[in-house]
């Protein structure tokens, strides 16, 4: 009896969640695929279709503005989000030392975060002007707050055991923080991570449509100007695409981590 | 297995739930033309190269000739959100850029251009001390447009093309920025930014304060014979509405005439109507200097638009040209004239 | 043999006086900041090997005592030698095992031994593949040599512990300060890692500190006592000098 219950087990797997994302994505551009291009309900400046001149495919296969813009965007935001990073981190340990630093200024960091990062567009286009140290502000702005709020917050909450220990161990100052502190918050950390990733795409996309740099956000303003809705639905398709994966690179970083901690049940 | 098909068939059927309502939602648009229109809507820039549409506003040329039918006005900051409107099938006619109305009919918007409304009227004003002194010293310079793939926009590349010059996205040394031409002062002031191809009144705005008019309204393209605004028509409009089409045209030629004929008077109505729109007081030179720099009109060159075209091909905002004799239908426009 | 002296040189019993004093407190004392005084003035001293265990109930100074040795808090009075130095700070000389959840969850088994070994600088640097040797080395003493690559949360509460000891001891450290050790395992295992720390103790000759509140475990495992109750000592000798009772009746 068990041994059936057992085989029945190992033969039926369950399938996994990437597997559905894709069905999903395919129903839908199934859907829409019998929608535009063979139904042709919408006119194709309002929905475009997938195939044909109007089409959303040959936004990718003949435009290479949308090639050269995708490595720039990933090269601005591999600057900004590592600089927000390192920022984020030198912050967050300056915040870390103080009670009631990290009572003022976490206050105002968490005032900031609340707002949109486009907001601070017009400001970092007069500050820096309209070139990618304006991209770059705002990026490195939404992408460090959430970084140095976690690593303020963790650092202060180390378990004091694991201080005691590193320090009864001989580690001290920086080999203190760099061997313990750190990775003692890297589990709170790793969530922080990820928010700040989002928060600094989403800079990104923004900073790039409104200072007119090349890269994808400019793609969505291209489209816009010239009523071509295929390029804006191509790009958008590119921004969640590109979004996702990092999303899914970080959230199995750290599954990993949470798991080498011992934090998650499953093994 | 049975199981997964039934999963997939139910998503499908949700999916198409919430797509059908739209799918009507959407198609209402059309049917609201489809009838006798009892109101014409129209849209047009606060811009001097749209003088035609704010002196027939002013002088109510408009309203007059359309009759018992009513006219709603409205106005746009750029080709884009005009182009906007009109795909959403909220414009019937409407004051636009050769540049955006071809974007449109690539595009399969329902346009047709049914007269010509401004030539010329473009300037490139550069920053006092930016050391550009003429088209060639354009290069490693940051030059701006209104909007990326605009009138002004194509007629820089084909600045930049006759110079052998060429953008940085495509390898070459000039920076192209869109930035309004509200905002080029400010940009200019803070060394942000080199050049502007701007149309008027901004030309005359930026000379007024140190700027430097580098290509004029003639040696910027074809000697200044060149379309910068024409009378756009939604041709299911046009189709159901043919004599609201020659009303409306006829208050056009009205309003052109008037302002090629009284120029004192007319330079006066418009600074009325655009302070009334933009709240900004235009000075009188400048606003002499801009009309003297554009060509109010309702003739426009074929072959220029065909080569607008042929450059917004180039610059890669359009892959097709489109089909000039089905765009451009001048044939209401020729029966007033007569 | 190994010898405990305890206050005053003049102990009964028979300690060789030849033995090393490796750690020494001069009226040593400590109030909190709040002026409650925890530990009054107290002298001790311990010889090479000894095996010391201290008792008390809470708040009788024992943490107060072990967290003075550990050098995690500044006694304000007196003097305290470890070797024959001041003891001002944590130092590797005396390396603390703590009651539970100290090892590092990001380190393997092998890292966490390894740890302290690379904050070892100057002459007694060892390279990379010396300290995994020394790692290796340590692990096997307290037998868990096959669990080196395992991460901390596979293992169970009495193998955690036998790492930390280790790890304390990896250091090799002059005196090995034990914080309650097996106070929160089940009474099996404290047992089972009582007669191993008993085994290590005798193998390595180390002198070690045991605080505990479990009078049967100390009476068990010291060689002397120290009990102290409300900062001051009640009781102190060789472990055979007292049974059970006496220190009942003493620490109430």
């Amino acid at each position: 009896m068990q041994q059936t219950i057992g085989s029945e087990r190992q033969v039926k797997k369950p399938i996994a969640l990437w597997v559905w994302n894709l069905v999903g994505l395919f129903v839908f551009l199934g859907l829409w695929f019998v929608a535009t291009d063979v139904l042709k309900l919408y006119k194709p400046y309002v929905i475009p279709p997938i195939l044909g001149e109007q089409g959303i495919l040959i936004e990718f296969t003949d435009n290479p503005a949308m090639w050269k813009s995708i490595p720039q965007s990933i090269m601005r935001i591999a600057i900004g989000y590592g600089t927000a990073v390192v920022l984020g981190s030198i912050v967050g340990i300056i915040l870390s030392i103080s009670t009631g630093l990290r009572g003022i200024v976490g206050g105002w960091l968490t005032a900031i975060q609340s707002v949109p990062s486009i907001a601070f567009v017009p400001l970092a286009i007069l500050w820096f002007g309209l070139n990618e140290k304006a991209v770059y502000f705002v990026v490195i702005l939404e992408g460090f707050i959430p970084v140095a709020l976690a690593i303020s917050s963790s650092l202060a909450n180390v378990s004091p055991s694991l201080r005691i220990a590193g320090r009864t161990l001989g580690a001290k100052g920086l080999g203190l923080y760099l061997k313990v502190l750190f990775p003692a918050s890297l589990p709170n950390l790793t969530t922080a991570l990820r928010t700040s990733w989002s928060f600094a795409w989403r800079a990104l996309i923004g900073g790039e449509l409104l200072t007119s740099n090349q890269g994808i956000g400019q793609l969505l303003e291209t489209g816009r100007n010239t009523s071509n809705s295929a390029l804006v639905i191509a790009t958008i398709f590119v921004i969640g695409t590109l979004g996702i994966v990092m999303d899914s690179v970080m959230r199995s970083w750290e599954t990993t981590i949470r798991r080498n901690y011992g934090l998650e049940v499953n093994a | 297995m049975r199981r997964t098909m039934f999963h997939t068939l139910t998503i499908t059927l949700l999916t198409s739930m919430v797509l059908i309502p739209t799918i009507s939602a959407l198609s209402t648009v059309s049917a609201v033309s489809a009838q006798k229109a009892t109101v014409v809507r129209l849209g047009y820039f606060p811009n001097l190269t749209h003088a035609a549409a704010l002196v027939g506003l002013a002088k109510n040329y408009f309203t007059q000739e359309l009759g018992s039918v009513k006219l709603e006005a409205k106005s746009f900051v750029s080709g884009t959100t005009l182009n906007e409107a009109f795909a959403a099938g909220e414009i019937d006619i409407g004051y636009i850029g050769p540049g955006p109305a071809i974007n449109a009919a690539v595009r399969g918007m329902p346009i047709q251009i049914i007269a010509g409304a401004s030539n010329a009227g473009a300037v490139l004003v550069a920053r006092k001390g930016a050391g550009i002194s003429s088209y060639k010293d354009l290069a490693g310079k940051k030059v701006a447009v209104p909007s990326l793939g605009n009138t002004q926009d194509i007629s820089l590349r084909h600045i930049l093309k006759e110079q052998g010059l060429q953008l940085t996205q495509e390898g070459g040394t000039v920076a192209l920025v869109p930035i309004a031409p509200a905002d080029v002062a400010t940009a200019f002031a803070s060394k942000q930014l080199d050049a502007a191809l701007v149309p008027e009144p901004w030309g005359a705005v930026l000379e007024q304060r140190g700027g430097v008019i580098i290509g004029n309204e003639k040696t910027i393209w074809r000697e200044g014979n060149y379309p910068t605004t024409v009378v756009i028509v939604n041709t299911k409009f046009a189709a159901n509405n043919p004599e609201l089409v020659k009303a409306f045209l006829k208050a056009h030629v009205k309003s052109v005439n008037f302002i090629n004929t009284n120029g004192p008077a007319a330079q006066g109505v418009i600074a009325a109507k655009l302070f009334e729109l933009t709240k900004q007081k235009i000075e009188p030179l400048q606003l002499q200097r801009s009309l003297k720099r554009t060509v109010i009109t309702t003739k426009f060159d074929l072959e220029a638009l065909k080569e607008y075209g042929d450059l917004n091909k180039e610059a890669g905002f359009i892959r097709t040209l489109p089909d000039f004799n089905q765009l451009v239908n001048l044939e209401v426009l020729k029966s007033i004239q007569k | 043999m190994i010898s405990t002296l305890l206050r005053s040189e003049a102990m009964p019993q028979a300690i060789p006086r030849n033995s090393e004093i490796i750690l020494e407190l001069k009226q040593v004392s400590y109030r909190y900041p709040s002026g409650k005084v925890a530990l009054e003035p107290l002298d001790l001293c311990i010889h090479r090997g000894e095996f010391l265990c201290v008792v008390g109930p809470s708040g009788s100074g024992k943490s107060t005592l072990l967290s003075l040795l550990a050098g995690f808090l500044k006694y304000q009075s007196g003097e305290l030698l470890l070797s024959g130095q001041r003891l001002t700070h944590p130092n590797m000389g005396q390396t603390l095992v703590q009651q539970e959840h100290a090892l590092f969850p990001w380190r393997t088994v092998l890292g966490n031994i390894e740890f302290g070994l690379e904050f070892v600088w100057g002459k007694k640097r060892l390279n990379k593949t010396e300290r995994k040797n020394k790692a290796l080395e340590v692990l096997r003493l307290v037998g868990l040599e096959e669990f080196a690559q395992r991460r901390v949360h596979e293992l169970s509460g009495g193998q955690r512990q036998r790492v930390s000891i280790a790890r304390a001891l990896a250091l090799d450290p002059e005196l090995l300060l034990l914080d309650e050790p097996f106070s929160a395992l089940d009474v099996s295992t404290r047992n089972k890692l009582g007669e191993e720390l008993l085994e290590l103790w005798r193998k390595t000759g180390k002198t070690i500190l045991f605080v505990t509140h479990n009078l049967d475990e100390a009476l068990h495992l010291g060689q002397q006592i120290l009990a102290l109750k409300e900062g001051k000592v009640a009781l102190e000798g060789p472990t055979e000098q007292f049974t059970l009772q006496d220190l009942q009746a003493m620490l109430e």
